[in-house]
């Protein structure tokens, strides 16, 4: 373009050019209301970020455990399953329920490992 | 950082670190997005304080599309400047007071952008210029001259085709170039 009633491109380009290179700059009272408006609109329930895993491995076992509930409820789990073993190793005859529910009050213990367990449980749950 | 380039948004990272509550995300964020958005709005509205006005609703409206936002779907930087290129048009719209469907484009050449010319510093003869111009050419221009975006880039922020953005920005410098003939002498220019 080399017209007499316009700017050339050239001569345009150069405003242009420097214009670009005279950007305003925010201030700091701009910037502190943009900071209180980010931390005012922050969300209440902040959006999770996608969990990590250790050493980039899932663990079976730490999958099992999270989903009865923990430590807490694997331990209540593994009381229990001792406590069924010990009594399928036992005489059946010695600890038939109206027995275990007449011992329980004199201290055999199976009592004792039961509530236990089930509360650990429930306290994991 | 242009629109189509492939590369990592940084900016949608930090957005949703702030989701996930990290306010230092925040502040990087707004060091990253702030003085762009305030150079087209101030550039868009020749006006500093309706410019600070509207960054701060442009960023107001990002924080709270933040807990939804979907990485891929769009740049943050383009959204912003979508958000922010549509608040100054409603200002611009305001100011003429006419209904915003009721809207005609301008003569690109108008005799009284010169007027106003005369006597004008070379940045404040620019401003006049581009504020004799229509919006969506106003827009276009500094977008790609000013703020130096591609032209996929812009045809996103006006949501128009890339054709439509340079037939945009031909009219925009075509009009430039006639509103400041005259002022060759205040913009330090010669004439061949």
């Amino acid at each position: 373009m080399d017209r007499k009633d316009m700017l050339s491109d050239a001569e345009l380009d150069a405003l242009l050019h420097a214009a670009s290179q005279d950007r305003p700059e925010p201030g700091p009272d701009l910037m502190a209301r943009l900071v209180a408006d980010a931390t005012d609109a922050m969300p209440d329930r902040p959006v999770a970020a996608a969990p990590r895993r250790a050493n980039g491995r899932s663990s079976a076992f730490a999958g099992f455990a999270a989903f009865i509930g923990g430590w807490r409820g694997a331990a209540a789990l593994t009381a229990c399953a001792v406590a069924g073993l010990w009594i399928g190793f036992t005489d059946p005859a010695a600890f038939d329920t109206y027995n275990l529910l007449q011992t329980e009050e004199e201290g055999l213990g199976l009592g004792l490992v039961s509530v236990s367990g089930l509360e650990l449980l429930a306290e994991g749950s | 950082m242009a629109f189509d380039d492939g590369s990592t948004d940084e900016d949608a990272a930090l957005l949703v670190r702030y989701a996930s509550g990290d306010h230092e995300a925040a502040r990087l964020l707004l060091a990253r997005l702030t003085p762009m958005l305030l150079s087209l709005a101030q550039r868009m509205l020749g006006d500093r304080a309706e410019a600070e006005d509207v960054v701060q609703e442009a960023m107001l409206k990002l924080w709270r599309q933040a807990p939804d936002w979907q990485p891929g779907r769009a740049r943050v930087s383009t959204w912003a400047y979508r958000v922010a290129a549509n608040l100054c048009t409603d200002r611009l719209r305001r100011r003429l007071g006419q209904p915003l469907d009721g809207i005609a484009e301008p003569e690109d050449d108008r005799p009284s952008v010169e007027a106003q010319l005369m006597g004008a510093d070379r940045q404040t003869a620019l401003q006049v210029a581009l504020d004799g111009l229509p919006e969506r050419q106003r827009l276009a221009i500094v977008l790609r001259h000013i703020e130096g975006r591609s032209n996929p880039e812009i045809a996103t922020v006006l949501d128009v085709s890339v054709e439509a953005v340079e037939s945009l920005l031909a009219r925009g410098r075509r009009g430039l170039a006639s509103a400041l003939v005259h002022q060759r002498g205040a913009l330090g220019l010669t004439e061949d």
